[in-house]
């Protein structure tokens, strides 16, 4: 039976069953609750009218009906179960937690991120100084579209290993051929080389023109150009460092190879003007390469500076009588122009976070802001064209994402604290770069290590690069750099006093300016003369070996170990860091 | 005389307490009984007993049953363990209470709480 015909079969005066209903109904409890109250009110009620007193009486006792409703609601409810109770204050919990998360929402919704830098333009000052009549761009340019460096595939020239053919070696016949089919990309590469600058901006497709596009892409692959239609023109990452196009570095890398297959080409014939050309040409490119200052520029850089010292090794070695002694000495003065071009600079490349940070936050004016709801759209990916759009995403997560990453502040703070870290790192000497675990690399893992941290600073976690290798690399080609250096001076003193010197220190000042290093010790750089016995009666005499170490720091009288799996010129774990001449193990792998 | 509501509020629940301290009761039989014993000194509206019933009966100092045995169903309260403990202490606190206002002079040396239900 329900409550209220439970009331209406009660047979109490209407003024009782009045009361009754109002407070029963008026207690908004469950249907059991209100039949249990009604029970009882009604038992009260006849109770009363039993012990002698009058429905009005009792109605009067009774007192204030709405009253008594809210304190038996209030009472009843206090009744239910533990588990209703924990349910009911969880949802009060998810309800003030959902007011606050709207309230806050509804203030991070009114900020958007003001990108103030032009990190780009900044990253493109040194492009944009290099005067019209110094740049060699217009130069690449023109021959790049005439050589349809695009359609440049080097499979005809490469070995078994992926490798560039070697002089004597299957294939190398088919070199000539190939450089000649080419000759207008190498003889622009000489030209452009010599230009004191290349004068093309790192930027976006729509900013060049059409035949910076055409050499750049081709006639048929210009993807960029396609992306820079369907592009949103309000989208954030429009104009950002992250979407900024570098396609020269590809083909000037492309360009460097022909220089290297042309300088063992011309070593070959004798033409020791050539290997000069094409060394110097090969410096101009790393040059140029490095005019927009990012990582990727100055890896680029270093890899071509890298890749002519270690021709002109292999060809010293090979074919030295190619070369006078006036083009050694050449040689010689162009060496010491390859240090500079291998030092790493890390500042451009902060300015990819730095950018991403000015996308992400808003701007406060003192140096902090909180998490956007476009910059959380961007970070998502809702902002490169043709990815569905993240926005509902972004928009629910971004109170979230403001409670738990890093304020502008702070990240940016992380950010600088971590590359000046970084650079530190590159700034030290090989050998100990070598020993040393590098402290942004010690941070990054203590950060990934907490969730509270890895939360807070995951925009770092997903977007820093791998900063340790850069300096390695680096000065791993300043060594072999220097070696180069000894082995030019060293080749001098042979045609001047007709042998070898027995200390490297004969060499100094006339032959080389000051003593080499072992960067792999710190230690002076190794030198010994040892007959190389398969040589012809008539050089038969000693041969000098520049070495350095390795890791292990012994000094294992200049041999390269056979066993070593780090590939050359990289230092060896075990065995000496034999510079030149090039290990003879590295070339039959 | 009615007693102010602050002084109810800690009075009351007491009061209930020990009307039930000496066996079960329903509902009006405790309206009657604190009317009585009290001269209605605590008489307190239903409005507001059954709502307390419900609140010590939530705290578990009291327990109740429905006993349908008779003319009409009727809900029985009575004392659980928790409910002694609790009107223990409540009678000591009163105790010591009243004979400080006794000491002030606001009561007699001794009031009568406890012991005359």
């Amino acid at each position: 039976m329900k409550w209220h015909q439970t009331i209406a079969a009660s047979g109490l005066p209407d003024a009782a069953q009045q009361i009754i209903v109002q407070v029963v109904k008026s207690t908004r409890l469950w249907r059991s609750e209100r039949a249990d109250v009604a029970m009882e009110l009604i038992a009260h009620f006849a109770d009363g009218l039993d012990a002698g007193h009058s429905i009005d009486q009792l109605v009067n006792d009774f007192g204030d009906p709405r009253k008594a409703a809210t304190l038996i609601r209030r009472a009843k409810k206090r009744n239910r179960s533990w588990l209703w109770q924990s349910m009911r204050r969880f949802g009060q919990f998810v309800g003030v937690v959902m007011v606050i998360y709207i309230g806050m929402w509804a203030w991070l919704m009114m900020s958007s991120p003001k990108p103030s830098v032009d990190y780009v333009a900044k990253l493109n000052t040194a492009a944009d100084a290099v005067r019209q009549a110094d740049r060699a761009w217009p130069i690449y340019r023109k021959a790049w579209i005439e050589g349809k460096i695009w359609d440049l595939k080097f499979d005809e020239v490469m070995n078994a290993d992926n490798q560039l053919v070697q002089p004597g070696k299957t294939g190398w016949e088919k070199v000539a051929g190939f450089l000649a089919e080419h000759a207008v990309l190498v003889e622009a590469a000489r030209r452009g080389g010599a230009m004191p600058g290349l004068g093309l901006n790192a930027g976006f497709s729509r900013d060049y023109t059409g035949d910076d596009r055409l050499a750049l892409y081709g006639p048929d692959t210009d993807q960029s150009e396609r992306q820079a239609r369907k592009g949103s023109p309000s989208s954030l990452l429009d104009g950002a460092v992250i979407g900024m196009l570098l396609p020269n570095l590809g083909h000037m890398r492309n360009v460097s190879q022909l220089l290297k297959l042309d300088m063992q080409l011309a070593a070959t014939q004798g033409d020791g003007e050539r290997i000069v050309a094409d060394y110097r040409a090969l410096l101009g490119l790393a040059r140029q390469a490095r005019e927009v200052p990012t990582l990727v520029n100055q890896l680029v850089a270093i890899g071509i500076a890298n890749q002519a010292d270690l021709s002109l090794v292999g060809l010293l070695d090979r074919n030295v009588t190619a070369l006078t002694a006036e083009q050694l000495a050449e040689l010689a003065h162009l060496t010491a122009r390859v240090s500079a071009l291998c030092q790493i600079d890390l500042d451009g490349e902060q300015a990819f976070l730095d950018d991403f940070i000015q996308r992400l936050y808003s701007d406060d004016g003192h140096g902090d802001g909180h998490v956007t709801y476009q910059g959380v759209r961007m970070f998502a990916g809702g902002d490169i064209p043709g990815a569905s759009d993240k926005g509902v995403m972004a928009s629910a997560g971004l109170p979230l994402a403001y409670l738990m990453m890093a304020s502008r502040r702070e990240m940016q703070e992380q950010a600088d604290h971590l590359y000046d870290m970084s650079q530190k790192y590159a700034d030290q000497p090989l050998w100990k770069q070598l020993r040393e675990e590098p402290q942004a690399v010690r941070t990054v893992r203590e950060m990934k290590a907490s969730f509270a941290s890895r939360t807070k600073f995951w925009m770092l976690m997903i977007l820093m690069p791998g900063l340790e290798r850069a300096g390695v690399v680096g000065q791993q080609a300043v060594a072999v750099n220097e070696a180069l250096q000894v082995a030019i001076g060293l080749e001098l003193y042979r045609r001047e006093h007709g042998r070898y010197p027995q200390t490297l220190e004969e060499l100094a000042p006339r032959y080389v300016p000051t003593m080499p290093i072992d960067y792999s010790t710190g230690k002076p750089l190794l030198y010994v003369l040892r007959d190389r016995g398969s040589e012809a009666a008539a050089e038969k005499e000693a041969k000098p070996v520049l070495y350095g170490r390795g890791l292990d720091g012994d000094d294992d009288g200049g041999v390269w170990d056979a066993k070593e799996k780090v590939r050359w010129p990289n230092v060896p774990k075990q065995g000496d860091w034999v510079l030149w001449p090039v290990p003879v193990t590295n070339d039959e792998r | 005389m009615r007693i102010e509501r602050e002084l109810m509020r800690g009075a009351g629940p007491t009061a209930v307490l020990q009307l039930l301290s000496s066996g079960e009761k329903y509902g009006y039989e405790l309206v009657e009984s604190l009317d009585r014993k009290t001269g209605g000194v605590l008489a307190m509206g239903q409005s507001t007993l059954y709502p307390m019933l419900y609140n010590l009966e939530a705290k578990g100092l009291i327990a109740s049953r429905i006993d349908e045995a008779g003319p009409r169903p009727r809900r029985y309260y009575r004392l659980t363990a928790k409910g002694k403990k609790q009107l223990s202490h409540d009678t000591q606190q009163w105790r010591a209470l009243v004979e400080a206002m006794g000491a002030v002079g606001v009561t007699g040396r001794f009031g009568a709480i406890g012991g005359t239900a």
